[in-house]
């Protein structure tokens, strides 16, 4: 899936519907989705689990960077970005931006496009 | 003329090479008697290198043509046009497939190592040529360089790789030692290469790094620590003994550690040396060396 992923060098990430991009006291960058739509039987089994509502997560500094310049780079850019900023071989930083955005899209927070956006950046 | 491009050593396995800086090696398989490396450039694969170590003379025609048969059943390319000589000891065949011509070379270099290139696209001939011109081949016995993922060391005679984990960031690479090739293993080496070496480090230098990185029960020994200055730091971490006989004879298990940053990559790299005899020396390469020299005792840059 990876593999794939980094291939789609045109592809554009942007941030999935109704995501918020907060920051800590400390500095960090949490991404929050919105609220799980579950079926009732399921709300109650995660009401008795304590399952979290909805998927929060905190991004280190690397991480938050790279979503930083989610607003309408591609992939090729963003990759080629992040080789430079952390002294990576191009391919190397085409797979670490692969695996991030492989776990963001499993957790719905990022989707792909797969042409460019014509209008704006696709930031939520 | 157009200049030739730059190129970059790669050695594994006693199979010595140096290929476009622009290919990255993105498979290796197989050991010291056999085994195979794939290129690629641009996400395309551009060539697979495969070699065997039989200890007798290979029939290079026989091995052409069946790799040429490989090369109709997966590449749909028609048979060769032709046999022509490659580098004195060698061959190279020139097969036409619907997108171009496709070129598959072999060579006998020493220690009876037969060594097969295939281009895995269309290709110039000359591209093939360059590349296995330039490679060479030790024999079992002989001191071999390794170079890959930005890895380059020399080791002694014996020194047998046992796997690598590359992934993004991070190259990992296990060596095992057998006296003689045979019998059991009585030394072990891990080379380890990291990304964003001050990151990692974090402040701490990379003794704070280290001792951050120890066992339960293991305790370091800084011997040496020129890190700050560009050189390199020696280190013992010693752990209980491994065994509970070891333990009741009160050994212990030494690891010689070495670990140096590549300033100019951001690069951390550690070399771990465990077993019998004298520990190895440091394998920093040298920056002004085009290769790497054996190690020759416990000295250092």
């Amino acid at each position: 899936m990876t593999t794939a992923l980094a291939a789609q060098a045109s592809a554009v990430p942007r941030l999935a519907e109704r995501v918020e991009v907060l920051r800590t006291e400390t500095g960090a960058l949490r991404l929050r989705g919105p609220m799980l739509e579950r079926p009732a039987p399921l709300r109650m089994v995660a009401w008795l689990l304590r399952a979290p509502g909805r998927t929060e997560v905190e991004l280190d500094d690397i991480g938050a960077w790279v979503v930083d310049r989610i607003d309408g780079r591609p992939l090729e850019q963003l990759s080629r970005e992040l080789a430079a900023h952390l002294r990576l071989s191009r391919r190397e930083a085409e797979v670490a931006l692969a695996d991030f955005l492989v776990a963001l899209r499993r957790r719905n927070l990022v989707v792909l496009d797969a042409t460019p956006p014509s209008a704006g950046p696709g930031r939520a | 003329m157009a200049q030739p491009p730059p190129t970059v050593p790669l050695a594994l396995h006693g199979v010595s090479l140096r290929v476009p800086a622009s290919w990255d090696l993105v498979g290796t398989y197989g050991h010291w008697r056999a085994g195979q490396l794939l290129l690629a450039s641009e996400r395309q694969p551009r060539m697979s290198i495969t070699w065997q170590r039989r200890g007798t003379a290979p029939d290079l025609r026989r091995t052409l043509r069946a790799a040429g048969r490989r090369l109709a059943r997966e590449q749909g390319c028609s048979q060769s046009t032709g046999e022509q000589q490659l580098a004195g000891d060698g061959l190279i065949a020139c097969h036409p497939s619907p997108q171009g011509e496709v070129h598959i070379g072999i060579r006998a270099l020493s220690g009876g190592t037969a060594v097969v290139w295939r281009q895995l696209r269309p290709g110039p001939a000359a591209e093939l040529e360059s590349i296995a011109s330039a490679c060479s081949a030790v024999g079992d016995a002989d001191p071999a360089r390794w170079a890959f993922h930005g890895l380059d060391v020399a080791l002694p005679a014996w020194w047998r790789l046992e796997g690598i984990v590359h992934v993004a960031g991070l190259v990992r690479a296990v060596w095992f030692h057998r006296r003689g090739g045979r019998g059991r293993v009585d030394q072990a080496l891990v080379m380890r290469r990291l990304a964003c070496a001050a990151r990692i480090t974090n402040g701490h230098g990379v003794a704070g790094w280290l001792r951050a990185q120890l066992g339960r029960d293991e305790t370091l020994t800084i011997e040496r620590d020129d890190t700050a200055t560009g050189g390199t730091l020696m280190a013992c971490a010693r752990g209980p003994g491994a065994t509970w006989w070891r333990r009741l004879r009160r050994l212990h298990e030494d690891r010689h550690i070495v670990a140096w940053i590549d300033e100019a990559d951001d690069r951390l790299t550690v070399q771990e040396w465990q077993g019998r005899g004298d520990p190895m020396g440091c394998l920093r390469p040298r920056p002004s060396s085009q290769g790497n020299p054996l190690p020759s005792g416990r000295t250092c840059a």
